[in-house]
Protein backbone atom coordinates (compact mmCIF):
# COMPACT_ATOMS: atom_id res chain seq x y z
CA UNK A 1 0.00 0.00 0.00
CA UNK A 2 1.51 3.18 -1.20
CA UNK A 3 0.94 6.07 1.46
CA UNK A 4 -0.31 9.33 0.21
CA UNK A 5 1.22 12.55 1.18
CA UNK A 6 -0.98 14.63 3.48
CA UNK A 7 -1.95 17.65 1.44
CA UNK A 8 0.35 20.57 2.79
CA UNK A 9 -1.70 22.85 5.20
CA UNK A 10 -2.43 25.68 3.23
CA UNK A 11 -1.22 28.99 4.17
CA UNK A 12 -4.51 30.82 4.49
CA UNK A 13 -4.51 34.23 1.77
CA UNK A 14 -4.72 37.33 3.24
CA UNK A 15 -7.73 39.48 2.36
CA UNK A 16 -8.73 42.40 4.50
CA UNK A 17 -12.06 42.65 2.30
CA UNK A 18 -12.70 39.51 3.18
CA UNK A 19 -11.68 39.78 6.81
CA UNK A 20 -8.79 37.43 6.10
CA UNK A 21 -6.31 38.47 8.26
CA UNK A 22 -4.32 35.39 8.51
CA UNK A 23 -3.95 33.15 11.89
CA UNK A 24 -1.78 35.23 13.62
CA UNK A 25 -4.00 38.63 13.28
CA UNK A 26 -7.67 36.88 13.29
CA UNK A 27 -8.56 38.04 16.74
CA UNK A 28 -6.15 40.54 17.05
CA UNK A 29 -6.85 43.47 19.07
CA UNK A 30 -6.82 46.30 16.89
CA UNK A 31 -6.14 50.06 18.07
CA UNK A 32 -7.63 53.02 16.42
CA UNK A 33 -4.40 55.47 15.28
CA UNK A 34 -5.68 57.95 17.95
CA UNK A 35 -4.84 55.01 20.37
CA UNK A 36 -1.20 54.66 18.88
CA UNK A 37 -0.49 58.25 18.95
CA UNK A 38 -1.83 58.36 22.85
CA UNK A 39 0.39 55.01 23.61
CA UNK A 40 3.28 56.37 21.97
CA UNK A 41 3.20 60.11 23.62
CA UNK A 42 2.65 58.57 27.14
CA UNK A 43 5.41 56.12 27.35
CA UNK A 44 6.98 56.63 30.47
CA UNK A 45 10.66 55.71 28.86
CA UNK A 46 12.49 57.44 27.04
CA UNK A 47 11.83 57.25 22.82
CA UNK A 48 13.80 54.97 20.78
CA UNK A 49 15.67 56.36 18.22
CA UNK A 50 14.49 54.08 15.18
CA UNK A 51 12.96 54.77 11.53
CA UNK A 52 10.51 52.96 12.28
CA UNK A 53 9.43 54.65 15.54
CA UNK A 54 9.82 58.11 14.58
CA UNK A 55 7.58 57.40 11.16
CA UNK A 56 4.89 56.06 12.89
CA UNK A 57 5.22 59.23 15.36
CA UNK A 58 4.82 61.47 12.51
CA UNK A 59 2.08 59.33 10.53
CA UNK A 60 -0.35 59.03 13.50
CA UNK A 61 0.14 62.77 14.53
CA UNK A 62 -0.72 63.44 11.14
CA UNK A 63 -4.16 60.83 10.94
CA UNK A 64 -4.75 60.86 14.12
CA UNK A 65 -9.26 61.77 13.77
CA UNK A 66 -9.59 61.85 17.58
CA UNK A 67 -7.27 64.03 19.86
CA UNK A 68 -8.40 63.33 23.40
CA UNK A 69 -8.74 59.49 24.92
CA UNK A 70 -12.18 60.44 26.00
CA UNK A 71 -13.31 60.95 22.40
CA UNK A 72 -11.77 58.11 20.69
CA UNK A 73 -13.51 56.01 23.88
CA UNK A 74 -16.47 57.17 22.97
CA UNK A 75 -16.09 56.15 19.07
CA UNK A 76 -15.57 52.48 19.90
CA UNK A 77 -18.54 52.73 22.48
CA UNK A 78 -20.48 53.74 19.67
CA UNK A 79 -19.46 51.06 17.36
CA UNK A 80 -20.19 48.34 20.10
CA UNK A 81 -23.46 48.72 19.69
CA UNK A 82 -23.34 47.49 16.26
CA UNK A 83 -22.34 43.52 17.37
CA UNK A 84 -21.70 42.30 13.72
CA UNK A 85 -19.08 45.03 13.62
CA UNK A 86 -15.36 43.36 13.97
CA UNK A 87 -12.45 44.72 15.63
CA UNK A 88 -10.71 45.39 12.27
CA UNK A 89 -14.36 47.27 11.03
CA UNK A 90 -14.52 49.16 14.09
CA UNK A 91 -10.87 50.32 13.81
CA UNK A 92 -11.30 50.77 10.21
CA UNK A 93 -14.51 53.50 10.61
CA UNK A 94 -12.85 54.96 13.38
CA UNK A 95 -9.69 55.42 11.30
CA UNK A 96 -10.92 56.86 7.45
CA UNK A 97 -13.83 58.19 8.93
CA UNK A 98 -15.88 57.84 5.79
CA UNK A 99 -19.28 60.60 6.01
CA UNK A 100 -22.11 57.86 4.40
CA UNK A 101 -22.79 54.34 4.47
CA UNK A 102 -21.98 54.55 0.72
CA UNK A 103 -18.24 55.94 1.10
CA UNK A 104 -17.76 53.14 4.18
CA UNK A 105 -18.72 49.83 2.26
CA UNK A 106 -16.79 51.13 -0.33
CA UNK A 107 -13.55 51.70 1.21
CA UNK A 108 -14.13 48.77 3.77
CA UNK A 109 -16.21 46.10 1.27
CA UNK A 110 -17.11 44.17 4.26
CA UNK A 111 -19.29 46.41 5.79
CA UNK A 112 -22.13 45.13 3.09
CA UNK A 113 -23.51 42.90 5.80
CA UNK A 114 -25.05 45.88 7.92
CA UNK A 115 -28.10 47.79 7.16
CA UNK A 116 -27.59 50.72 5.59
CA UNK A 117 -29.77 52.92 8.13
CA UNK A 118 -28.05 51.89 10.75
CA UNK A 119 -24.62 52.35 9.57
CA UNK A 120 -25.68 55.89 8.53
CA UNK A 121 -26.70 56.67 12.02
CA UNK A 122 -23.26 55.40 13.56
CA UNK A 123 -21.66 56.91 10.57
CA UNK A 124 -23.56 60.62 11.43
CA UNK A 125 -22.78 60.21 15.32
CA UNK A 126 -18.91 59.77 14.74
CA UNK A 127 -18.98 62.68 12.56
CA UNK A 128 -20.70 64.74 15.16
CA UNK A 129 -17.87 63.38 17.79
CA UNK A 130 -15.31 64.49 15.95
CA UNK A 131 -16.92 67.89 15.12
CA UNK A 132 -17.30 68.64 18.66
CA UNK A 133 -14.18 67.45 20.48
CA UNK A 134 -12.54 69.45 22.52
CA UNK B 1 -3.40 48.01 10.72
CA UNK B 2 -1.95 48.73 14.47
CA UNK B 3 -2.50 45.93 16.31
CA UNK B 4 -1.95 45.18 19.90
CA UNK B 5 -0.17 41.99 20.19
CA UNK B 6 1.38 39.78 22.79
CA UNK B 7 4.62 38.07 21.73
CA UNK B 8 8.03 36.36 22.78
CA UNK B 9 11.46 36.89 22.48
CA UNK B 10 14.57 34.81 23.43
CA UNK B 11 16.92 36.54 24.89
CA UNK B 12 20.81 34.33 25.37
CA UNK B 13 22.62 36.18 28.55
CA UNK B 14 26.60 35.99 29.48
CA UNK B 15 27.47 34.95 32.77
CA UNK B 16 29.21 38.28 33.22
CA UNK B 17 26.06 39.96 33.51
CA UNK B 18 24.25 37.54 36.53
CA UNK B 19 23.79 39.92 39.27
CA UNK B 20 21.83 42.92 40.84
CA UNK B 21 21.45 44.81 37.86
CA UNK B 22 20.65 41.38 35.68
CA UNK B 23 16.75 42.19 35.53
CA UNK B 24 17.14 45.87 34.30
CA UNK B 25 19.85 44.98 31.58
CA UNK B 26 17.43 42.41 30.22
CA UNK B 27 14.71 44.78 30.27
CA UNK B 28 16.63 47.26 28.22
CA UNK B 29 18.26 44.57 26.25
CA UNK B 30 14.27 43.67 25.23
CA UNK B 31 13.82 46.72 24.11
CA UNK B 32 16.84 47.36 21.99
CA UNK B 33 16.22 43.97 20.78
CA UNK B 34 12.69 44.43 19.24
CA UNK B 35 11.95 47.85 18.38
CA UNK B 36 11.67 48.89 15.23
CA UNK B 37 12.29 45.35 13.49
CA UNK B 38 10.00 43.86 11.17
CA UNK B 39 9.31 39.83 10.64
CA UNK B 40 6.85 38.84 7.67
CA UNK B 41 5.02 37.23 10.12
CA UNK B 42 4.22 39.99 12.94
CA UNK B 43 4.73 43.47 10.65
CA UNK B 44 6.60 46.02 12.21
CA UNK B 45 7.49 45.73 16.26
CA UNK B 46 6.83 49.66 17.32
CA UNK B 47 7.13 49.90 20.47
CA UNK B 48 7.18 47.57 23.47
CA UNK B 49 3.80 48.50 26.07
CA UNK B 50 4.96 46.39 28.86
CA UNK B 51 6.64 43.33 29.95
CA UNK B 52 4.71 40.37 31.01
CA UNK B 53 6.75 38.42 31.92
CA UNK B 54 10.68 38.34 31.89
CA UNK B 55 10.84 34.41 31.66
CA UNK B 56 12.87 31.80 34.25
CA UNK B 57 16.30 31.73 33.42
CA UNK B 58 17.72 28.53 32.10
CA UNK B 59 21.47 28.10 32.40
CA UNK B 60 22.37 26.40 28.99
CA UNK B 61 24.77 23.35 29.10
CA UNK B 62 27.97 23.80 27.61
CA UNK B 63 28.19 27.93 27.38
CA UNK B 64 27.22 29.37 30.62
CA UNK B 65 24.84 31.63 29.07
CA UNK B 66 21.38 32.09 30.39
CA UNK B 67 18.46 31.12 27.77
CA UNK B 68 14.99 34.22 29.31
CA UNK B 69 12.11 33.46 27.17
CA UNK B 70 10.45 36.76 27.59
CA UNK B 71 6.38 37.39 27.14
CA UNK B 72 5.47 40.97 26.40
CA UNK B 73 2.88 43.02 25.01
CA UNK B 74 3.54 45.23 21.80
CA UNK B 75 2.25 47.54 19.31
CA UNK B 76 2.72 46.03 15.90
CA UNK B 77 1.71 47.93 12.07
CA UNK B 78 0.67 45.23 9.49
CA UNK B 79 -0.71 45.68 6.34
CA UNK B 80 -2.94 43.71 4.52
CA UNK B 81 -3.96 43.27 0.79
CA UNK B 82 -7.11 44.82 0.34
CA UNK B 83 -6.80 47.28 3.49
CA UNK B 84 -7.42 51.05 2.51
CA UNK B 85 -5.04 53.62 4.05
CA UNK B 86 -4.03 57.24 4.18
CA UNK B 87 -0.70 58.05 3.91
CA UNK B 88 1.70 60.99 2.69
CA UNK B 89 3.23 61.09 -0.48
CA UNK B 90 6.72 61.08 0.22
CA UNK B 91 8.28 60.98 -3.83
CA UNK B 92 7.01 61.25 -7.01
CA UNK B 93 8.65 60.00 -10.31
CA UNK B 94 7.32 59.00 -13.93
CA UNK B 95 6.20 55.68 -12.93
CA UNK B 96 3.71 56.90 -10.13
CA UNK B 97 4.59 57.81 -6.84
CA UNK B 98 5.60 56.20 -3.12
CA UNK B 99 3.09 57.01 -0.61
CA UNK B 100 4.44 56.72 3.92
CA UNK B 101 2.31 54.81 5.43
CA UNK B 102 4.13 55.15 8.77
CA UNK B 103 6.82 52.94 8.81
CA UNK B 104 5.37 51.20 5.43
CA UNK B 105 6.55 52.68 2.27
CA UNK B 106 3.59 51.83 -0.39
CA UNK B 107 4.07 52.60 -4.34
CA UNK B 108 1.30 53.36 -6.59
CA UNK B 109 1.72 53.12 -9.96
CA UNK B 110 -0.09 54.68 -13.15
CA UNK B 111 0.62 52.60 -15.11
CA UNK B 112 -2.14 50.01 -14.63
CA UNK B 113 -5.40 51.15 -15.27
CA UNK B 114 -8.48 48.91 -14.56
CA UNK B 115 -10.69 52.11 -14.71
CA UNK B 116 -10.53 55.21 -16.59
CA UNK B 117 -11.98 57.19 -13.38
CA UNK B 118 -8.89 58.63 -11.92
CA UNK B 119 -6.33 57.52 -14.35
CA UNK B 120 -2.85 59.82 -13.91
CA UNK B 121 -2.49 62.38 -17.28
CA UNK B 122 0.38 63.96 -17.01
CA UNK B 123 3.49 64.26 -15.21
CA UNK B 124 4.84 67.79 -14.77
CA UNK B 125 6.77 69.32 -12.92
CA UNK B 126 4.89 72.58 -11.08
CA UNK B 127 7.17 73.44 -7.77
CA UNK B 128 10.98 73.67 -8.03
CA UNK B 129 10.50 73.09 -4.16
CA UNK B 130 8.72 70.02 -4.23
CA UNK B 131 9.80 68.59 -7.36
CA UNK B 132 7.35 66.85 -9.64
CA UNK B 133 3.49 66.03 -9.63
CA UNK B 134 0.84 64.28 -11.27
CA UNK B 135 -2.13 65.07 -12.46
CA UNK B 136 -5.19 63.31 -12.57
CA UNK B 137 -8.10 63.20 -15.10
CA UNK B 138 -11.69 63.72 -13.49
CA UNK B 139 -11.81 66.68 -11.11
CA UNK B 140 -7.68 67.69 -10.98
CA UNK B 141 -6.05 66.51 -8.61
CA UNK B 142 -2.38 67.22 -8.03
CA UNK B 143 -0.11 64.87 -6.51
CA UNK B 144 3.27 65.84 -4.89
CA UNK B 145 5.14 65.55 -2.35
CA UNK B 146 3.73 65.83 1.11
CA UNK B 147 0.33 65.23 -0.60
CA UNK B 148 -2.33 62.85 1.46
CA UNK B 149 -3.62 60.16 -0.27
CA UNK B 150 -6.06 57.35 0.62
CA UNK B 151 -4.95 54.42 -0.65
CA UNK B 152 -6.08 50.68 -1.06
CA UNK B 153 -3.12 48.02 -0.48
CA UNK B 154 -3.49 45.57 -3.48
CA UNK B 155 -0.23 43.69 -2.41
CA UNK B 156 2.54 43.13 0.03
CA UNK B 157 5.47 41.37 -0.73
CA UNK B 158 7.11 39.89 2.68
CA UNK B 159 10.89 40.07 3.32
CA UNK B 160 12.83 38.76 6.34
CA UNK B 161 12.99 42.42 7.36
CA UNK B 162 10.71 44.31 5.15
CA UNK B 163 7.85 44.82 3.78
CA UNK B 164 7.12 46.28 0.34
CA UNK B 165 2.95 47.33 -1.08
CA UNK B 166 1.63 48.13 -3.91
CA UNK B 167 -1.43 50.23 -3.71
CA UNK B 168 -3.98 51.86 -6.01
CA UNK B 169 -5.98 55.59 -5.98
CA UNK B 170 -8.28 54.44 -9.19
CA UNK B 171 -11.51 53.16 -7.21
CA UNK B 172 -14.23 55.39 -5.79
CA UNK B 173 -13.44 57.28 -2.82
CA UNK B 174 -9.65 56.90 -3.21
CA UNK B 175 -7.36 59.79 -4.03
CA UNK B 176 -5.94 63.42 -2.50
CA UNK B 177 -7.74 64.21 0.67
CA UNK B 178 -7.61 67.24 2.09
Amino acid sequence: MTTRLKPRSQVEDEDASALKLGAEFNNAGCLLISEVKYLLENRDKEAPDTAVYNKTLEYVKTFAKFNTTDSASAVRETLRREPALTQFETAQIANLCPADSDEAKSVIPSLVKVDDDRLQTLLDEIQTMRRFQS
Amino acid sequence: MFFIKELSHTILLHPSYFGPRMLQYLESKLYADVEGTCSGQFGYIIAVVSILDIGKGMVLSGSGQAEFITRYRAIVFKPFKGEVVDGVVNNVNKMGFFADVGPLTVFVSHQVRHSPLVSITSFRITNLFLGPSLLTASSPQIIEKNTKVRLKIVGTRVDATEIFAIGTIKEDHLGVID
